[in-house]
């Protein structure tokens, strides 16, 4: 297949390795590496020092993240969430601070922006605190590697002490709104993983949560274990560092994180100690009862997994309010609480785990993981990239993006049908997730052979970034024998109304999720109006609400959605049929 | 072409309404070793201008070289092929036409969206087009549309090809009815078979070969085909590939990058760009997806037969106040230059009024080709882009007459710049360098590029003083 490559800059017009290496080593030359109150209490000079010593001791380690909005509360935080456990008799490892998006700016474009209401540092003095308040190692991640100011940033965190620092993926999806600067933003990445670098022998590890990249869009998860691999080739092979992953935002299925948790272990040439394990945020919603469940049955999985076959990953306790509101430091500690009573009891299940058959899975995962990435290196050269080039690799697999990696050279087998065109060796949660309501939706409709909605032509799309209802309401519908168009995402009012002209079709149905479904549904109406188009159907689901009225809180709107004429009936067991009726 | 294995020199040709130009290369050496021009017999006799070229290019090589010699030509003879493009949406099937016609090298002379009206239909057939381009609908989209417009094209007094690129469910079933009216219709695939896909170059294919066999049964233009080794193809077509090569480089070359392309001439300005386009600080892009080598002609721009549209829109007062002259003084300069396409501006008056319409036909027309955002939808997705983002262009070259007679064209083509108002709204670069095409030899590495793109590249280079 022909792969576009959306260039936001000339690839070849990055400085080469040497000068990149060079400038680092200069750079690193001029600081050493701080000394926090936990290296202290440890008589450790790093985290990873501290790591290796824990998995030879045979104990599991903690995380927790802090995202408050002030020095002074997350200072405060830190104390009550380390006093707090260890009255409770608990402990934690490492705290994951966030920092506020503007850090991620050159401080010369910083007075441009709107800051977002995290953290900011001004002074080296304020970073060097984050290590000088109690005794649990910091982490940076957001907003340092990968962001517009990776040098700067990661210079001031490894003076502070803070040894592991990433967050190497948020290069490849985070964007800084305003501010186009990829080749800049390419030369930094590189220059801070190679300062990063000089200090490996002295612990500094490079970390990555794999779930805010393309984690969270590859549809295959032995893709997902290759592309770890192409991190590790350009951050570890080419600039010299050691790489640090996490994952398990995405990951609901227990049995899949602990198989990919050895995956990562098997493509882990080094041995360095992985960052941590992130709870399962994805099962989180608003029922604290049921998130209760989803606590203690991905900790127990990754418990499990780590006294099997420790390798330093934290297990991360997630309050259980998380979905609802920024978690308080009493929330947090309820959560590693929960987590302590899984240390316990994990080890009656371990020794009845079949570790052969997760060996096995997790070395699928790693053979298609393999040539994913040799494909991929292969047709980088073949483009005439140079392949021993960090930046060159690192800018364009970001210009081709996750989806066509996926299509060009995933591992699974081609089918015509299935999401991306390949059926996945081993879906991601997320996809499990989707095919198993589409599945059971599917399995509910009563059509013969030839569906109610042949010879209908239907627009779908989603009016945010939101994919996976779309693809849902997509392919049920074609199920049903619908010619489907799909206009993907955050699509835009004024395209719709073309798009049913070019399609001929009469029906439009579209997923809705940030808050704004009336306004959306309002003017949507106009924009057909406009365009004289008359007999249109509008479905819309989702998430049908938006704050009305001057208020913040965002209200139910599906009854002004059907005052409007605007189908809000939100049910995809009913859908084949409402649009049959349109015929 | 059977001339062993090393071409030695190339003889290149243009048949221009007022010249006809010839380039000479030597393919070895990388180098123009003559170029010459001569007043245009395509209206009478092609074949004597053509005689001219040769003669000057047999002087500059010698007898055997010029026997042996690779021999091409465009040709923009007669304001080049007139198109006429009906879709069914203006931002999408009619601008993925107008990207299919523009690129193949044709000017548009009427387009339209929708279903054709009786009105509509007039206006079609008093445009003058030499060619319909009916489109729309994506794969297994529309067909209700398509139907009735080529019901309606058929019955239609036209004589003209059709040909269809729309959705090819359809095809079979349009072809004949155009067939059974007794029209002729040569089908594309669909330009737009799915959503967010473009597929210009089959349909650009057909009409660049209509355009071949509508010169050759021109009076004039015909007989030279024979001299030639390859069809005679329109002198856009190879200044648009041309570009792309200049744009990307070859595998010994360098390219210069992404850059627009400015060609003023008497009834027309062209404006090119080469560069990916991409989404303008996040915005959504909607419309017809964008070509990398973007062509757009606007036939109401131009120095001499098209001045007086030009005049119409910038305000009779407005241009004599830019040019520091009465209104009458231009009505009668507007008017020597309708009736005389050939005058050349002969005191320091008329050179300032040649240069205010110059600076116009670059400034606007360059606004009709680039993209444009603007905010719509203000919870959902903020910033809408149409059209073509050329904020990050760094370079502009101009060509054509005027900008190799003006003393100083520089600043006529700075005109492409968006300025403190535009910036954000319009998708111009802020800040772009200048460079001219003195030579002017990039129909002649259009056409060179083929055969040898080393060759092609470096004779761009050098007409533009950059080696």
């Amino acid at each position: 297949m022909d792969i576009q490559i959306k260039r936001r800059f000339n690839e070849k017009e990055l400085p080469d390795m040497q000068s990149v290496l060079g400038d680092a080593k200069k750079i690193a030359s001029e600081f050493s590496i701080g000394e926090t109150l936990f290296m202290k209490k440890h008589g450790v000079k790093s985290e990873a020092e501290y790591k290796r010593n824990m998995i030879k001791a045979g104990k599991l380690m903690k995380h927790s993240v802090i995202g408050w909005n002030s020095w002074s509360a997350t200072e405060q935080g830190f104390k009550t969430v380390y006093k707090g456990l260890e009255r409770a008799g608990s402990f934690i490892d490492r705290l994951g601070v966030a920092l506020d998006w503007v850090m991620g700016v050159p401080k010369e474009y910083r007075n441009k922006f709107q800051a977002g209401g995290s953290l900011i540092f001004q002074t080296q003095e304020e970073w060097n605190a984050l290590g000088q308040v109690v005794p649990v190692q910091p982490h940076l991640g957001d907003h340092m590697i990968g962001s517009l100011n990776s040098v700067e940033n990661t210079v001031s965190g490894l003076r502070a002490g803070v040894t592991a620092i990433g967050n190497l993926a948020q290069y490849f999806t985070y964007e800084y709104p305003g501010l186009d600067l990829e080749l800049y933003r390419t030369e930094n990445y590189m220059k801070a993983i190679a300062i990063m670098a000089e200090f490996k022998d002295a612990g500094a590890v490079l970390h990555c949560n794999l779930d805010d990249g393309y984690g969270a869009q590859f549809h295959d998860v032995a893709n997902l274990v290759g592309w770890a691999k192409l991190e590790r080739y350009i951050a570890e092979e080419l600039l010299g560092g050691r790489v640090a992953h996490t994952y398990g935002n995405l990951f609901s299925d227990s049995v899949l994180r602990i198989v990919f948790n050895r995956a990562m272990g098997m493509i882990d040439k080094y041995g360095t100690p992985g960052s941590f394990i992130n709870g399962n945020t994805i099962d989180y919603g608003t029922d604290i009862s049921r998130n209760y469940g989803a606590l203690c049955s991905y900790s127990l999985a990754d418990i499990i997994c780590q006294m099997k076959y420790p390798s330093g990953y934290a297990i991360a306790p997630v309050p259980l309010t998380e979905a609802i509101r920024i978690p308080s430091a009493e929330e947090m500690i309820e959560a590693h609480c929960a987590v302590d009573m899984m240390m316990e009891k994990a080890p009656y299940y371990e020794k009845f785990i079949n570790w052969e058959k997760i060996n096995s899975e997790a070395e699928i995962l790693v053979t298609g993981g393999n040539i994913f990435f040799e494909r991929v290196i292969n047709a980088l050269d073949d483009l005439g990239i140079d392949i021993n080039h960090a930046g060159q690799i690192t800018g364009v697999l970001k210009a081709i993006g996750p989806e066509q990696l996926e299509v060009a050279f995933g591992v699974g087998a081609g089918d015509k049908n299935a999401m991306r065109g390949r059926v996945p060796i081993r879906p991601t949660s997320i996809i499990q997730t989707i095919s198993k309501i589409q599945d059971d939706v599917i399995s509910r409709q009563k059509f013969e052979e030839t569906g109610p909605l042949t010879g209908m032509n239907v627009v779908v799309g989603s009016t945010d970034v939101h994919e996976f209802g779309k693809e849902i309401i997509k392919n049920v519908i074609k199920k049903a024998g619908a010619n489907v168009f799909d206009l993907g995402t955050t699509v835009s009012i004024a395209e719709i109304a073309d798009t049913l002209i070019e399609t001929g079709s009469n029906v439009i149905a579209l997923g809705t999720y940030n808050g704004m479904a009336y306004s959306f549904g309002k003017d949507l109406l106009i924009s057909l109006k406009e365009a004289n188009l008359e007999g249109i159907h509008v479905l819309m689901g989702g998430r049908l609400n938006e704050p009305v009225g001057g208020s913040d809180i965002p209200v139910d709107v599906s009854d002004m959605l059907r005052e409007m004429g605007i189908n809000a009936d939100n049910n995809v067991d009913t859908i084949v049929d409402v649009i049959a009726s349109y015929k | 072409m059977e001339r062993g294995l090393t071409l030695k020199f190339a003889i290149l040709v243009d048949f221009g309404s007022t010249y006809t130009k010839m380039v000479c290369v030597n393919i070895g050496e990388r180098k123009v070793v003559a170029t010459d021009k001569f007043p245009s017999t395509v209206h009478t006799d092609a074949a004597i201008g053509l005689c001219q070229c040769f003669d000057a290019a047999r002087t500059a090589i010698g007898h055997e070289n010029f026997k042996s010699a690779l021999k091409l030509a465009t040709s923009s003879a007669a304001g080049g092929l007139r198109m006429a493009v009906v879709g069914l949406t203006k931002a999408v099937s009619v601008e993925a036409g107008r990207n299919a016609s523009f690129s193949a090298g044709a000017k548009i002379v009427f387009s339209m969206n929708g279903l054709i009206s009786g009105k509509d239909l007039e206006e079609i057939e008093d445009a003058g087009a030499e060619i319909l381009l009916l489109c729309g609908g994506y794969e297994g989209g529309n067909t209700h549309g398509l139907l009735h417009n080529a019901t309606v094209l058929s019955e239609s007094k036209l004589a003209i090809p059709v040909i269809y690129a729309g959705n090819s469910f359809v095809a079979q079933e349009i072809r004949k009815i155009f067939m059974n009216k007794g029209k002729e219709c040569f089908l594309a695939e669909n330009i737009m078979p799915v959503i967010g896909s473009l597929n210009i170059e089959p349909t650009a294919d057909i009409i660049r070969n209509l355009f071949m066999n509508r010169i050759t049964n021109m009076k004039g233009i015909g007989s030279v085909q024979k001299e030639m080794d390859a069809p005679i193809i329109p002198t856009p077509a190879a200044v648009l590939s041309a570009g792309a090569l200049l744009c990307r480089g070859t595998k010994n070359e360098i390219g210069i990058g992404s850059f627009m392309l400015a060609d003023i001439g008497g009834a027309t300005t062209d404006i090119y760009s080469y560069i990916e386009n991409k989404s303008f600080q996040g915005a959504k892009c909607i419309g017809s997806p964008e070509p990398f080598a973007k062509r757009t002609v606007e036939g109401d721009m131009g120095m001499r037969e098209s001045s007086i549209c030009l005049t119409r829109e910038l305000g009779e007062k407005n241009l004599a106040e830019r040019c520091g002259i009465s209104e009458t003084f231009l009505k009668e300069a507007i008017e020597k230059r309708i009736i005389c396409k050939d005058y050349i501006a002969d005191d320091s008056r008329e050179k300032i009024i040649d240069y205010q319409i110059a600076c116009s036909a670059v400034n606007i027309s360059a606004r009709r080709h680039a993209g444009y955002v603007a905010k719509e939808f203000n919870d959902g997705c903020c910033l809408v882009q149409r059209g073509k983002n050329l904020t990050e262009i760094k370079t502009i070259i101009g060509t054509g007459g005027i900008i190799v007679n003006e003393e100083n064209p520089f600043p006529i083509l700075e005109n492409v710049r968006a300025d403190a108002s535009e910036t954000g709204h319009i998708l111009l670069p802020e800040r772009i360098s200048t460079l001219m095409d003195h030579d002017y030899v990039f129909f002649a590495a259009g056409l060179l590029r083929k055969y040898d793109e080393d060759a092609a590249i470096s004779i761009m280079k050098r007409s533009l003083r950059l080696t």
